[in-house]
């Protein structure tokens, strides 16, 4: 707490010396650089290099913004560069898919405190489950998944969010099932689908409509079972831009349980999908940058979300329109989530464990 | 299909989509000459200039950048022994050694004509493939991907060098290096020291140019003189045509390697890597006469490069049909597709098939104009052979730098660069096979993942599959063949050997001590190193601890045995450590390398590359500063303009700023 009261010192010090010709937008002149935790051509790139693309002209000054970037470590050595070694100048702004996880579990590769970051808003991402039809004894519809001989899940390790939501949510249905961890990526998980190696994924919406649906959907190999929910205003709610047809996990829960669902696996569930689920990227400002900065970024992520040009060109390029949380919301939702009780965390740990035992 | 193919065409050949095809191919055959720079990052710096471009010229000039690629990487493996993209690996074996004899044109000639050949022959295949393509893939799941992994595995005979030993030790040791990092299974981190870098395992582009590119620098930089040792005379001058004719009088190897690359690339999560040596391993296991590979065959070069190129045909295609991208650039082009509208799947075949075949027409067109254009340029390039090696040593250092660097924009790139130079200075010194360590660096991760999917799906079951009964079947008898070899040359060399000479001239292989020497201590040292691997590995539950512990445990006798054997032949030619140290010039090289990498912690990083730049040529030259100027000013501007603008790269912060 001490050095972020230090950064901020500095950093009031450094915005009150340039503050001088206060009329000049502070990004006139300068270069944004948008900072990117996987490597080129993945979903968060593409989304990101979409979103960099147009936000610049919303920024006053109309910074040069240019994409970079930083693969590593599942996003963590990006996301540790921004909080400790990127510059507090206000230059260079993330867009993350964020590791939540690490800080929820201590992971010490994580070595930086997410809540000290800027935050400048977060980008919905709701990952759609959906297993073969064939699997016995055959499914045709969300409801029949509580009849389902023993399938296999696919996974990619199992101290990630998606891996997390996956078993959580099939443990909660009651669903017998197994989870096969260590596939290295969505393309490898979805060709074992594909090949009946494995059953059941989970894919974020945009790879879900603009690949799954014309390649398993359509042609009837698999069919969608549910959507994490998203909480908006108190209320779970389905994805933008995801078809009605598919139930949030919330409802398909009340439909097959006759209850809402409770317990300490339920809130650990929706600790991680509150988080991971409606600020699935997360934009920020190193800690300690110029207010001015993040004002105005926030400012200009406020105007890009009501932006015609960008909403057309986002639905021709990832069929579906990226759903910004703004500001003071995305900071509220991190600290009310990030802050777990320590039995909730050690309820996380043995989870984790429980996967990597077998 | 005819139809499909008329406005297929329509889409190629329709204004802007033939300028920006030629952009392409300008872009992908400079990408491909600078160690370090590939398809994959042309990708990802073109993709965002096609999101507002209509299909056809948006796929031509992606298209056409990525097929070159692989075209242009021959002329720094041969010129230099420096892959140019990792699909070029085993280019060097053989294109170096004949770029050191002044047949580099010969060999520029051959790669050429086969990569075009190449490149075609993936474009039919991908063409014609697309009705039998839904089974093939379909059937390789992880437990066909285990044998295809051993398959590659054992073709380590074929590249193992001086003496089969160390060429397992070698492998074994890149097996291990190769487990640093995340357990397939995900939760555990092996190696890493904590070392956040590590936790992914150590990336392939540092390590093979640390490997690679380190050593030739040195050399260059030691010896002074140029690539090529002698200027051959001029009747007996091998030239380019020399080379096609080559390429013609080996068309059965060439078809074959075509038909290899196409469905290598096919399989996807194979990828470009590995093509290369498979297809190497192919033309050495198939030829009668193969006593010349890794001395300067021609067919060594022409066996890879045919592959390399005729891959990306066969990559497109579980791309486009299913939507599963099997290399990072497939993943950026299936972005592209996305971009342009359109979805993979079954749609490409029926509805979309002009545009498939847009992205055939491209393929040819692009290989068949990339080959030409280098076996025009090449001439000119060819005589970077005759350069004095020091002229050469700052810009060479210069792209190994950055091609390191773009890996992740880390200094862990770097490090890694530098202590895998020293490393692959040590090997080659000890006659320890470098190809056969990289063979197993990349194979590791593949076999060791797909057999612990495998082993979670179907238990033991899997080894029981169709696929992987074929498959496991030619595992045994390419072992099989390659020990009746080895003996069978065993009792000819005995034969030979046993006549004239006293018992204590024979060497294993004719080598001179102090290789002999330093194996023997290079072999202590791993083993020592593998035997604390085994150590570690105690800490892990067992599907962690299966993989390391059984490259580790093999590697501590295989690595003694080496230095055993070795330093017995010592025993009556005992070695000076001056000759053991080699020349001062090796250390001061790599100490060199050392400072940047350090200064870079200091300084801007570009100010630190051109500085070392500039003072390496005026004390190595001899105080030719217009010549330090002119290299400090063009470093400059390709890293600044051409790296730090258009490549997006990050620069490292630093700790004293202007």
């Amino acid at each position: 707490m001490k050095s972020r009261g230090l950064v901020l010192a500095c950093a009031f010090a450094v915005t009150t010396a340039v503050g001088a010709n206060a009329q000049e937008p502070f990004y006139e002149g300068k270069r944004l650089d948008v900072l990117i935790n996987y490597s080129a051509g993945g979903s968060t790139d593409i989304e990101g290099r979409l979103v960099a693309k147009h936000l610049a002209k919303h920024i006053p000054g109309h910074p040069e913004v240019i994409v970079r970037n930083m693969p590593g470590a599942g996003g963590l050595v990006a996301t540790n560069h921004l909080g400790e070694a990127a510059a507090p100048d206000g230059l260079t702004v993330s867009y993350f898919t964020a590791v939540y996880e690490y800080q929820l579990l201590e992971d010490p590769a994580l070595t930086i405190d997410l809540r000290d970051l800027e935050v400048i808003g977060g980008v919905e991402g709701v990952p759609i489950n959906y297993i073969r039809k064939d699997a016995a004894p055959g499914i045709e519809n969300p409801e029949d998944v509580v009849n389902a001989e023993p399938f296999l899940a696919a996974g990619l390790r199992p101290t990630i969010s998606k891996d997390l939501l996956i078993r959580m949510s099939l443990d909660l249905l009651d669903v017998p099932h197994r989870v096969i961890t260590g596939f290295k990526g969505n393309a490898p998980a979805r060709q074992a689908v594909q090949q009946n190696e494995v059953q059941f994924y989970s894919e974020t919406i945009p790879a879900y409509m603009s690949v799954v649906v014309p390649t398993m959907v359509e042609p009837g190999i698999v069919v969608p079972l549910y959507q994490h929910e998203v909480w908006r205003d108190g209320k779970p709610m389905g994805g933008e831009g995801v078809p009605d047809s598919i139930p949030t996990f919330y409802d398909l829960y009340k439909q097959m349980k006759g209850k809402e669902p409770s317990g300490q696996l339920w809130e650990a569930y929706d600790t991680i999908n509150r988080l991971s689920t409606r600020m699935l990227r997360l934009i920020a400002l190193p800690p300690g940058s110029p207010p001015e900065a993040v004002d105005d970024l926030r400012q200009a992520l406020a105007d890009l979300a009501k932006d015609e040009e960008f909403q057309r060109d986002a639905m021709k390029s990832l069929n579906f329109v990226p759903v910004f949380v703004l500001g003071e919301e995305a900071e509220a939702v991190m600290e009310e989530q990030l802050n777990i009780s320590d039995e909730m965390r050690q309820f996380l740990e043995n989870y984790v464990a429980e996967a990597s035992a077998n | 299909m005819f139809d499909a193919l008329l406005s297929g065409a329509s889409l190629v050949f329709v204004w802007p989509a033939p300028a920006l095809l030629l952009a392409g191919i300008c872009i992908g055959l400079c990408l491909g000459v600078v160690p370090g720079l590939s398809g994959l990052t042309g990708m990802s710096i073109l993709l965002p200039y096609t999101f507002t471009m209509e299909t056809g010229p948006a796929m031509a000039f992606l298209l056409g950048m990525f097929s070159v690629t692989t075209t242009s990487d021959t002329l720094a493996s041969v010129l230099l022994g420096v892959p140019g993209t990792a699909a070029s690996q085993a280019t060097i074996l053989d294109g170096f050694p004949m770029a050191q004899r002044g047949e580099a044109p010969r060999a520029f000639g051959a790669a050429f004509t086969v990569s075009a050949i190449g490149g075609v022959l993936g474009a039919l295949g991908l063409a014609l493939s697309i009705p039998i393509v839904k089974p093939l893939i379909m059937s390789f799941a992880a437990p066909e991907f285990v044998m295809l992994g051993l398959l590659g595995l054992v073709m380590v005979g074929s590249l193992s060098g001086r003496s089969i030993l160390t060429g397992l030790a070698a492998a074994t040791f890149g097996l291990l290096i190769s487990m640093v990092g995340y357990a397939p299974q995900g939760a555990i981190p092996r190696y890493d020291f904590g070392f956040i870098y590590l936790l992914d395992g150590l990336p392939l582009v540092p390590v093979v140019l640390g490997l690679f590119a380190v050593p030739e620098i040195i050399d260059l930089s030691r010896h002074g003189r140029s690539i090529a040792r002698d200027r051959p005379s001029s009747e007996n001058r091998a030239t380019l045509f020399d080379g096609v004719k080559d390429a013609g009088r080996n068309w059965w190897l060439v078809l074959r390697c075509g038909a290899l690359g196409t469905y290598i690339g096919m399989l996807p999560g194979l990828g470009g890597a590995i093509v290369d040596w498979i297809a190497y391993g192919h033309a050495v296991q198939t030829s009668r006469n193969n006593d010349n590979f890794g001395k300067g065959d021609v067919r060594g070069v022409i066996a890879p490069e045919t592959a390399n190129n005729a891959a990306k045909g066969g990559a497109l295609i579980p791309t486009l049909v299913f939507g599963i991208p099997g290399s990072p650039p497939m993943a950026i082009l299936l972005g592209a597709f996305l971009i342009q509208g359109l979805t993979p799947g079954p749609a490409m075949l029926s509805y979309h098939l002009d545009v498939t075949m847009s992205l055939v027409i491209i393929l040819v067109i692009a290989n068949v104009l990339g080959a030409i254009a280098l076996m025009i340029w090449s001439k000119q390039l060819a005589r970077l052979a005759y350069v004095p090696g020091r002229m050469l040593v700052p810009g060479v250092t210069l792209f190994v730098l950055m091609g390191a660097w773009m890996t992740g924009n880390q200094m862990g790139d770097w490090i890694t660069l530098v202590a895998f130079g020293g490393l692959g200075v040590v090997m080659k010194r000890a006659g320890w096979s470098r190809p056969a360590f990289i063979l197993g660096f990349i194979i590791g991760p593949i076999i060791e993942t797909s057999l612990h999917l495998a082993m979670q799906i179907h238990g033991f079951s899997w080894l029981t599959r169709p696929a992987c009964l074929v498959l496991g079947g030619i595992v045994v008898l390419t072992v099989a063949t390659s020990v009746y070899r080895e003996v069978k040359k065993r009792r000819a060399k005995t034969e030979a050997d046993a006549a004239p000479k006293r018992a204590s001239d024979q060497w294993i292989s004719g080598d001179p001590p102090s290789v002999a020497a330093t194996s023997a201590i290079l072999g202590l040292i791993v083993a020592a190193g593998a035997a604390f691997a085994v150590w570690r590995s105690f800490e892990w539950p067992w599907d962690s601890r299966f993989f390391p512990l059984f490259s580790a445990a093999p590697l501590v006798l295989l690595a003694l045995g080496a230095a055993v054997r070795d330093a017995a032949t010592l025993r009556d030619r005992p070695v000076g450590v001056a000759s053991l140290a080699g020349d001062w010039r090796d250390g001061a090289t790599l100490l060199w390398l050392t400072a940047i990498v350090l200064l870079s912690y200091l300084i801007y990083q570009p100010l630190a590359i051109v500085l070392a730049m500039a003072s390496y040529t005026l004390i190595a030259l001899k105080g030719r500063w217009k010549l330090a100027l002119a290299q400090a000013v063009c470093g400059w501007l390709i890293l600044v303009f051409v790296f730090g603008r258009l490549g997006g790269v990050l620069w490292h912060p630093t700790l004293i700023s202007f």
